[in-house]
C-alpha cells in the first residue's frame, strides 16, 4: 500500500481535486459557506465580505508577484482604477452593475498597458520601483482631477442605481460576494494549472533559462500583468460596491503594502496560500481591535495608542513570518496535513 | 516686474538646493545598502525619523547642547544600525531579494509606530540654534533665507566627509570590496559581516543627519518618513549603485520639484509638488533604465 500520493499520469498531477478526500473535504466546506451567514452575526458577515474582496485582490497580486515572480507595489492604484471606474460608470454613465463591473475589469486590465509597455525593459527591482511611481501618480490624479473623481471627499455611489437584494442585508452582499470569489477562485486555479501558469514560474525561478526554453518572455509579462489588474479591478470594483462610497483614502500606498503581506504571510505563488493570507491580514486588525477594545475599557490610556500597537504587531508578524516561516501559512498547513497523513509512523 | 520674477526664481532654486541636500543625505543612505547588501530599504524614511526624534529628546528633554545631541545622536543611531542588521536582516541572508525588500516594510512599520507611541502623532518644532531662530536676522538679502544657506552649508559639508570616507579609508574601501565582490573581499579577509553591519549602521547614520536637519526646516511629527520614498526615484536616476549619483539625483529632485511647485502649480492644480519625483522617475526609467551613472547589465545568450 503506499503510502502518500503519488501519481503516475500528468492528468492525475494537474487534477484540481487530487484525492476523492479533497472533494469530501471540499463539499463539507461548500455546505459551511452556504450556513455561514445563517449562523453568524451581523460583524462576522461584515469582515467576512472584506475577506472575500481581499481574497480577490491577492490573487490578482499573486500571479503577478508570486507566480510571475514580479513585485508590484502599485495594487493598491489598480484596486483604486477598478473602483473610481466602476462609480463613474455606475454613476455618470447610468449603466447597471452587471456591465459595469466586468468593463471596470477589463479597464483595469487595460491601463496596466500603460505601466507594463515602460516595465517590460526593467527588470526586478527597478520593474517594483516603476509600480511605485504608478501608485503615486494615481493617487494624484485621484485627488486633483475632482470633475471626474470627487477629490478628496469621494463619490457616493447613487443607491437608486444599485440593485434592491444589494443594499439591503449583509446576508445578500455575503452571496454576492462569495460567488465572485469562488469564481475568482477556480479562476486562478485553472491558470496556475495551465501553460501559462507553468510559464509564470518559469520567469520567476530564472529568466534566462526561461527564455532558452523557448517562452515568449514579453508576452507572459503581459498576460501576468493583465490578469493581475484584471483580478485587481474587479476587487476594487466590488469594494465600492460593498461600501457604497469611494474615496481616496482608501487607495493609498498603505493598501498596496497590505496587499503584498497578504501574498507573503499566506506563501508566495500559491492559490491556497492567497487566501490564507487574506484572511489573516483582514482578521488579524479586526482581532487586535477587539482585543484592545476590552483591554481599553479597564486600561483608558491603551485606546490612544490601539493604532499604533497594532502597526507594531503587523510589522513584526512581517518579520517574524519572513524569518522564521518564508512558505507562509500555505507551508504550515503543507506541514501539518503531511503529518497527518502518515500518523502515527511520522518521523 | 524683472526684479521679483527673478527674486522668486533664486528663492525657489535655494529652497530647492536645500531640500535637494537632505534628498542626497537620504538617498546616500539607501544607495549604501544597496550597494554592499543588494537590499531595497524601503524603511529608510523611517530610519530619518528615529534619528530625528532621537536628536529632539536629547535636546528638550535632557537639555544637552546641540553638539553633544548631535553627537550623541550619531552614536544611538549607529547602535541602531548595528542591532538593526543583526537581529532582521542576518537571518535573511540567502533569501530570495523578494522577501528581504519585503521584510524592509516591517522594519518600516516597527520603527515608525514604535516612535509614534513612544513621541505620539503631534507635531513639534524642532528647536535649532540662537542664531538661526531669531526672525529679525532670519534672511540675508531679505529673501534667501539663513536656514536655507545654512541647510546647504551643513549637508554639503557631510556628504563630502562621507565622499572621502568611502574613496580614502581603510573601512570605506573595504566596503566598496565587499559591494564589489563578496566572495573576494572575503578571501581578502575582510569581515564582511562586521561590513554589512558598518553599512547599516553609516546609513542610520546619514539618514538620521538628514531626519534632522528636515525636521529643522519644517517640523517635526511621524509622517516627516514619506521623504524616505523618495530615496527610491533619487536612487534610480543616480543609477542605484552609485553615491555620487545619488547625491546629484537629490539635488536635481529637489530642485525640480521646487520648480515644479512654483510654476506649474497655478496651472495644474495644487500637490504637483509630491508626483513631480515620480513622474521624473518613470521618463528616467523609458529613457535610461539604468540611471545615469548605473552599471548596465547585460545578459547574453
Amino acid at each position: 500500500m503506499s503510502s502518500g500520493n503519488f501519481k503516475t499520469t500528468y492528468k492525475a498531477d494537474n487534477a484540481i481535486f487530487q484525492t476523492t478526500f479533497v472533494i469530501v473535504w471540499m463539499f463539507i466546506l461548500f455546505v459551511g459557506i452556504l450556513v455561514f451567514p445563517f449562523i453568524a452575526g451581523s460583524y462576522f458577515l461584515y469582515v467576512m465580505n472584506l475577506v472575500c474582496i481581499a481574497v480577490i485582490g491577492c490573487l490578482g497580486l499573486n500571479l503577478l508577484s508570486g507566480f510571475a515572480g514580479q513585485l508590484s507595489l502599485g495594487h493598491g492604484g489598480f484596486l483604486a482604477v477598478g473602483g473610481y471606474f466602476t462609480v463613474i460608470l455606475i454613476a455618470k454613465a447610468g449603466l447597471s452593475i452587471w456591465v459595469a463591473i466586468p468593463i471596470a475589469g477589463c479597464f483595469t486590465a487595460i491601463s496596466s498597458l500603460v505601466i507594463s509597455g515602460s516595465s517590460l525593459r526593467l527588470r526586478g527591482l527597478y520593474f517594483t520601483i516603476s509600480t511605485l511611481a504608478f501608485q503615486f501618480i494615481i493617487e494624484h490624479i485621484i485627488l486633483h482631477w475632482e470633475n471626474l473623481t470627487g477629490g478628496p471627499k469621494g463619490i457616493p455611489l447613487p443607491s437608486d442605481e444599485i440593485p434592491k437584494f444589494l443594499g439591503g442585508s449583509l446576508r445578500n452582499k455575503y452571496f454576492f460576494l462569495m460567488a465572485f470569489t469562488i469564481a475568482a477562485i477556480i479562476f486562478a486555479k485553472n491558470i496556475s494549472r495551465s501553460k501559462t501558469g507553468r510559464a509564470f514560474v518559469a520567469i520567476r525561478e530564472m529568466e534566462l533559462a526561461a527564455k532558452v526554453l523557448g517562452l515568449n518572455i514579453a508576452k507572459f509579462k503581459i498576460i501576468a500583468f493583465l490578469l493581475s489588474s484584471f483580478f485587481a479591478g474587479i476587487a476594487g470594483s466590488l469594494y465600492v460596491l460593498n461600501k457604497g462610497f469611494i474615496g481616496p483614502e482608501d487607495y493609498n500606498l498603505q493598501v498596496s503594502i497590505e496587499y503584498i503581506m497578504m501574498v507573503l504571510i499566506g506563501g508566495i505563488g500559491t492559490i491556497l496560500g492567497s487566501i490564507f493570507g487574506a484572511i489573516f491580514v483582514v482578521i488579524l486588525p479586526e482581532a487586535l481591535r477587539l482585543v484592545f477594545s476590552n483591554l481599553g475599557s479597564t486600561y483608558p490610556f491603551l485606546s490612544r495608542v490601539i493604532s499604533d500597537i497594532q502597526n507594531i504587531i503587523l510589522g513584526l508578524i512581517i518579520i517574524v513570518f519572513l524569518i522564521f516561516e518564508p512558505e507562509g501559512l500555505e507551508g504550515i498547513w503543507r506541514r501539518i496535513k503531511r503529518y497527518w497523513k502518515n500518523w502515527p509512523w511520522t518521523y | 516686474m524683472g526684479q521679483g520674477v527673478f527674486q522668486m526664481f533664486i528663492q525657489i532654486l535655494i529652497s530647492g538646493f536645500a531640500v535637494g541636500t537632505i534628498y542626497a543625505l537620504v538617498a546616500v543612505g539607501f544607495v549604501l545598502i544597496y550597494k554592499g547588501s543588494r537590499v531595497l530599504n524601503f524603511a529608510q524614511g523611517e530610519l530619518m525619523l528615529c534619528g530625528a526624534y532621537i536628536c529632539f529628546s536629547l535636546i528638550t528633554q535632557f537639555h544637552l547642547n546641540y553638539g553633544l545631541a548631535f553627537f550623541l545622536t550619531l552614536i544611538f543611531s549607529a547602535l541602531l544600525g548595528f542591532i538593526t542588521e543583526f537581529t532582521i536582516l542576518r537571518p535573511m541572508v540567502g533569501k530570495p531579494l523578494f522577501s528581504i525588500f519585503a521584510i524592509t516594510f516591517g522594519l518600516g512599520f516597527l520603527l515608525k509606530s514604535s516612535v509614534a507611541l513612544i513621541w505620539t502623532h503631534e507635531t513639534y518644532p524642532f528647536p535649532g540654534p540662537e542664531f538661526l531662530s531669531s526672525p529679525s536676522n532670519g534672511a540675508i538679502y531679505q529673501f534667501i533665507s539663513k536656514l536655507n544657506i545654512t541647510t546647504i552649508i551643513a549637508g554639503s559639508i557631510l556628504l563630502a566627509f562621507f565622499l572621502v570616507f568611502f574613496k580614502y579609508s581603510k573601512v570605506g574601501l573595504a566596503m566598496r570590496s565587499t559591494a564589489n565582490n563578496q566572495y573576494a573581499a572575503l578571501l581578502m579577509g575582510i569581515k564582511v559581516r562586521r561590513i554589512f553591519g558598518i553599512t547599516w549602521a553609516i546609513s542610520y547614520i546619514v539618514a538620521a543627519i538628514g531626519g534632522i536637519l528636515i525636521a529643522w526646516m519644517t517640523a517635526l511629527c511621524p509622517t516627516l518618513s514619506f521623504i524616505g520614498l523618495k530615496a527610491f526615484p533619487i536612487a534610480v536616476l543616480g543609477g542605484m549603485e552609485s553615491i555620487p549619483g545619488a547625491i546629484l539625483g537629490g539635488l536635481i529632485i529637489g530642485v525640480i520639484e521646487n520648480i515644479a511647485a512654483g510654476y506649474l502649480d497655478q496651472v495644474l492644480g495644487g500637490g504637483i509638488k509630491e508626483v513631480t519625483a515620480y513622474v521624473i522617475l518613470v521618463l528616467v526609467l523609458m529613457v535610461k533604465p539604468y540611471g545615469f551613472f548605473g552599471r548596465e547589465e547585460i545578459e547574453r545568450l
